[in-house]
């Protein structure tokens, strides 16, 4: 997707993390690349902002109070409105070899590096599966 | 990106929480950080004006441009950069090809200033992925703090900043014109390593130091080390006994003898000195101490075996010339690269700077003898003269790790015994062998004689013999009647009813 593809009709990302900094400095850096980003300090709050608007993406971390990333994806997975939604898994601590829900598109571990994730984030909205 | 239908064994070790480090290129800095700045971090720099933060922030990202990175130098409210930029083109560093072409000078103050901290978190951002910079400096943080809203506004920009460099692997100095003892805000704990530059006064000399408060992720070297501005930039001289602190091997004990170059005095010392062992010759001014290493340094010439004269007195041009005088060829030993003289002044370095440059010139020829002359420049060089004993007992113990045998040279304030004692305090105990240069009144004649007082794990000859200073250097009498016919003549003994000299202190 190129600048001015996304200049045009902005994806909708949906950032989701605990963790203050991780949070608004994710959303600062996609948001300078074009995406309009909308954030969330948990689950419940996640399934909040997916009801009022329309998501291309979420990013999420996995552990979180209230509702973490995983049962928020199961969440997700049963409400038809949002069980096509992408989602992309990050954490510190999650072990990579445990099972992920199905929308659960790629992971990335922290700290994130930010052109993995955007790479990751471009691939997604592209509709290719990654590798 | 992880495939989600790949799963990796947990016990597979994670990239993300591997350090990779960024050299600073700053000599001897790298030394006292473990390998340098871990690359996505943040750190804080702070110190009194004049203690170095411009420069260093400067040469930083110059070395990091020419390791390939890029580097970004941003200033908030601080000297423009065209002043800056005069100021350093002096700076063997400095290169102006690279301004503009990866290394860029951002001024950021209208950001801040226009839309606080908010506004110049996100003028980072743009530059960092903009200028696809791989080392930021932000210069002059003060403003930062004076334009918060309020001290979490603060924490919080400095948190972000952080996870900023770390999302972006950029690492990020900020320069900051404060001391160590008003580090208590926010952004002295969010940081992952604190740095402070500073002017120690010792007597009428002033030294500037650097010292890291705080370096996560790794043990770096604590306390305060030398730090020098010249015209190559900054340069980090590390406090050498911290810096080699177990870090040598002790050389396997050896058997192997080295000739002195003075025929008899190898017969006294059962054919010459150990291997890899150190030796103080102790005499008066003039009594031939100095004549002594260099006969050791140019019998180990000739031998195949290089040797560093380390002084602090005589020219180059005079040692070699003295040593010509006694038919000793130094020059040309130091023309085909098996002599070299590290001359200094003692008063213009500190003894840091005096250790890296005699280890760098033994690496450098391959040593395998060192001659110092004397022990008191070290003395006189150490800021902290308690702390001279530490320095040498780690210096010698470096030489004695490369296996390079050394004669130390040290003068005493009495021409005889028994009262001679050795300047640097403590010393004594790290000798292994002490020749004794003595001056006798005979009459109206000054006789030498030279003693072996000890020669650790060795035997040698305990009587004195008498020595004179010829067109050939030192020549050791065949046998000790000589010097017994000066002990039982001498005026001095006489009057001590002809009592020996004791060993020095502590031997």
């Amino acid at each position: 997707m190129t600048r001015r593809e996304m200049t045009e009709a902005p994806p909708n990302v949906l950032v989701v993390d605990d963790e203050y900094a991780s949070l608004e400095v994710l959303a600062l850096l996609l948001t300078g690349e074009g995406f309009r980003v909308l954030t969330a300090g948990d689950g419940v709050e996640a399934l909040e902002r997916l009801a009022e608007t329309p998501i291309a993406l979420v990013i999420t971390d996995y552990k979180m109070p209230k509702m973490d990333g995983s049962e928020l994806c199961l969440k997700m997975l049963g409400d038809p409105r949002f069980d096509r939604i992408p989602v992309i898994f990050t954490s510190a601590t999650y072990r990579q070899d445990v099972p992920r829900p199905k929308n659960v598109l790629a992971f990335f571990s922290k700290p994130l590096l930010f052109q993995d994730v955007l790479t990751g984030v471009h691939r997604i909205l592209k509709g290719a599966r990654s590798p | 990106m992880i495939d989600t239908n790949q799963p990796r064994p947990a016990t597979e070790p994670d990239d993300a929480w591997r350090l990779e480090r960024t050299k600073t290129g700053v000599s001897g800095l790298d030394a006292i950080l473990r390998g340098g700045l871990v690359r996505g971090a943040i750190y804080l720099v702070m110190g009194r004006p004049g203690t170095g933060k411009t420069t260093l922030g400067n040469q930083l990202c110059f070395a990091h441009t020419k390791q390939g990175g890029r580097a970004a130098y941003m200033t908030l409210l601080a000297e423009s950069h065209a002043a800056m930029l005069k100021n350093l083109h002096t700076m063997s560093f400095f290169d102006a090809s690279v301004i503009n072409n990866g290394l860029s000078y951002v001024g950021a103050y209208r950001a801040l200033r226009d839309e606080k901290l908010r506004g110049l978190l996100d003028m980072v951002r743009r530059v960092i992925l903009d200028e696809k910079a791989t080392l930021l400096v932000i210069d002059g943080i003060s403003p930062a703090r004076a334009l918060a809203e309020n001290d979490v506004a603060l924490k919080e920009f400095v948190v972000e900043l952080q996870m900023l460099s770390a999302m972006t692997n950029c690492t990020t100095i900020l320069l900051a014109n404060m001391t160590a003892t008003d580090a208590n805000d926010p952004e002295h704990t969010m940081v992952d390593g604190l740095i402070e530059l500073a002017f120690e006064h010792f007597r009428r000399r002033t030294l500037r130091t650097v010292e890291v408060l705080k370096f996560r992720g790794t043990r770096h070297l604590l306390g305060r080390h030398e730090l020098e501005i010249s015209s190559a930039g900054v340069s980090v001289h590390p406090r050498l006994e911290d810096l080699l602190d177990g870090s040598g091997k002790p050389a396997p004990a050896s058997d192997a003898r080295l000739l002195t170059g003075i025929r008899e005095l190898d017969t006294m010392l059962r054919g010459g000195v150990l291997r890899g062992t150190n030796s103080v010759a102790l005499g008066f001014s003039g009594s031939g101490k100095t004549t002594l290493g260099l006969h050791f340094l140019n019998t180990g010439a000739e031998a195949g075996e290089p040797g560093v004269l380390f002084g602090f007195y005589e020219s180059p041009d005079r040692i070699c010339q003295s040593s010509e005088r006694v038919g000793l060829r130094l020059r040309e030993h130091a023309a085909h690269g098996k002599f070299t003289h590290v001359w200094q002044p003692s008063y213009e370095f500190g003894l840091d700077r005096l250790g890296a440059r005699l280890l760098g010139e033994v690496e450098r020829i391959g040593a395998k003898r060192v001659v110092i002359d004397s022990l008191d420049g070290f003395r006189q060089a150490a800021f902290d003269p308690s702390r001279t004993i530490r320095f040498m007992t780690a210096l010698l113990g470096e030489l004695r790790a490369r296996e390079i045998t050394t004669i130390m040279i040290d003068e005493t304030m009495k021409p005889s015994g028994p009262e001679m004692e050795m300047r640097v305090e403590g010393i004594s105990a790290l000798v292994e062998n002490l020749f004794l240069f003595e001056y006798m009144t005979v009459g109206p004649r000054m006789r030498r004689l030279l003693s072996i007082v000890k020669q650790r794990a060795s035997a040698h000859e305990t009587s004195a013999r008498e020595f004179f200073l010829t067109g050939r250097g030192i020549e050791v009498a065949p046998d000790a009647a000589s010097a017994a016919e000066v002990v039982a003549h001498t005026d001095d003994f006489s009057a001590r009813h002809n009592e020996r000299p004791r060993p020095p202190e502590g031997v």
